[in-house]
């Protein structure tokens, strides 16, 4: 897994990359790649969801009338 | 790194750089404050929200490909041979920018790739800031996120490897010169939210039944002003991240060691400081006074004069500098009336002016007064010209920013993607999703209620 394991014997001048697992940088930056893409699709999705649930909560017209005299129909 | 004096040549490059991130790490903080400041109480959270999450999200996508797009594409579009390596995508460069480039992380060998990286990538969330600000209070994240990527990871590195590369195809056919990024960044973005707001459509109330504009006016003027005061102290940053702090500029025989544009050719950070100041001067006088004196206007005046300035400041004298500034802010100025009027635009924050407007006259301010100074170092590239100046600043504002944000906001719009609902728009966006808030914050109500026996 360490790609360094000794630094008392490493010849700093041919040094290269020192992070963990060198070699599998693009299997990490694929997998990194489809979790960003999923996070749109679910954020999305999310934001969609609230605006439907409120809208059909409280976007009726004597709710909204409500709302711009300043009162707050969702108060129990 | 064997010896003292090239080991400190490195690192100090690499702290200079380091530097340039965290100053410019301020501009973001100002124009979250700026935004929220702007927006209406019921809007707040979600506008802090919109900007702050433009941070990962074009932080990875530069990642994943914003990165090796700068190093890949200066040869243009359909252009063979611009920097003499036989023309199209020149992966050779682009191959040590990939995400997968070992250059990347932690090496032994590249103390500078990744603090450059990171300076570029503060250039790219400042583009989808400016963006940011002048669609507040009624565009959905989901769309706006999208739109921040297309601006901050894609297309303003695709300009930049264009026209802000030392051997862009724009500098070496059009003697291209935009040295603090007028264009560059400033009329791009400027461009890109006008395309976005011809879509997604002024506020409710925004304009009167006949087509009269009415100011929706800051709910909170201190955190505007203090957002712009750190936007002006951030710009120090982005000003300094512009140069290269030590470069051989001596062709032929002999060394002489200076600071030099992204274009390796010379200036010196003393003459830029000055130039940063007399430029913000000029925008704040002319502001104030065309303005009367409205402090939201003088605040904005003073950054667009910077940015006016910006293309050229590297070579201008400070009274140049100063008269361009101010003139700059009188253009931007009436042209954000002209077109709120006449096309219905609500630019809630003025971007598109301060940044759109003011971008594209200093880039085009600098092919008149720079007229003729060689574009780089090298004698082959076209010289600083006025047709050139223009070209570019049409590519800038008009082929890269207002284009695509037009196209891309119409394609979310066909997906509803880019608009809240109506309804949503009157409760306020942070409304959404509080009813379950506020019937909890009513059960400890009621439980206190119950403690004190009523």
């Amino acid at each position: 897994m360490a790609t360094i394991t000794d630094w008392s014997t490493t010849t700093f001048a041919d040094l290269g990359p020192i992070y963990p697992w060198v070699g599998s940088e693009k299997v990490m930056v694929w997998v990194a790649i489809a979790a960003w893409i999923v996070w749109h699709i679910m954020q999305a999705r999310m934001e969609n969801k609230t605006y439907d649930e409120e809208v059909k909560r409280f976007g009726d017209a004597e709710s909204l009338k409500k709302m711009v005299k300043g009162e707050d129909p969702r108060n129990p | 790194m064997d010896n003292e004096l090239s080991a400190l040549v490195v690192i100090f490059t690499e702290f200079y750089y380091w530097l340039t991130v965290v100053l410019m790490f301020l501009i973001h903080i100002g124009f979250c404050m700026y935004e929220v400041g702007v927006s209406r109480h019921k809007n707040h959270m979600h506008t802090l929200m919109k900007n702050t999450m433009l941070i990962p999200l074009v932080t990875i996508t530069f990642f994943f490909f914003g990165w090796w797009l700068y190093w890949a594409l200066p040869n243009g579009p359909f252009i063979s041979d611009a920097v003499g390596n036989g023309g199209g995508i020149d992966y050779g460069a682009g191959e040590a920018n990939t995400p997968w480039s070992e250059t990347m992380g932690p090496h032994m060998g590249d103390r500078i790739t990744g603090v450059f990286w990171a300076a570029f990538l503060l250039f790219s969330w400042t583009a989808a800031s400016i963006v940011s600000g002048s669609v507040i209070e009624r565009i959905k994240s989901s769309g706006f996120w999208i739109l921040a990527i297309l601006i901050g990871s894609v297309l303003w590195v695709i300009d930049a490897s264009w026209g802000w590369h030392w051997a862009g195809w724009m500098v070496v056919k059009l003697g291209y010169h935009d040295a603090y990024a007028s264009g560059v960044i400033h009329a791009i973005a400027g461009g890109f939210a006008l395309g976005i707001l011809f879509v997604l459509g002024p506020r409710i109330g925004k304009f009167a039944a006949d087509g009269t504009p009415r100011n929706i006016y800051p709910r909170n003027p201190w955190l505007v002003a203090i957002g712009l005061f750190l936007i002006y102290t951030g710009f120090w940053g982005f000003y300094v991240a512009c140069n290269v702090p030590m470069w051989d500029v001596q062709s032929g025989d002999g060394v002489f060691w200076s600071a030099t544009n992204i274009y390796l050719a010379p200036t010196t950070l003393s003459a830029i400081t000055v130039n940063f100041l007399m430029s913000l001067s000029g925008g704040l006088l002319a502001g104030y006074m065309i303005s009367k004196g409205d402090a939201f206007w003088t605040y904005s005046s003073g950054l667009a004069g910077i940015i006016a300035s910006s293309a050229g400041n590297d070579l201008y004298h400070p009274i140049q500098a100063l008269v361009i500034a101010g003139l700059g802010v009188v253009f931007m100025y009436k042209l954000h009336y002209y077109v709120e009027r006449k096309f219905k635009i609500d630019d809630a924050v003025g971007a598109v002016a301060v940044h759109g407007y003011a971008g594209f006259f200093g880039v085009v301010i600098a092919g008149f007064v720079l007229w003729g100074y060689p574009s780089s170092p090298d004698p082959t590239y076209a010289s600083i010209n006025p047709i050139g100046q223009f070209i570019g600043a049409i590519i800038m504002f008009g082929l890269l920013g207002f284009l695509p944000g037009w196209i891309t906001a119409k394609i979310l719009n066909s997906f509803g993607l880019l608009r809240i609902p109506r309804e949503i728009e009157i409760m306020g966006l942070d409304s959404a999703g509080s009813s379950d808030i506020l019937a909890e914050q009513q059960i400890i109500i009621d439980a206190e209620r119950e403690a004190i026996g009523n």
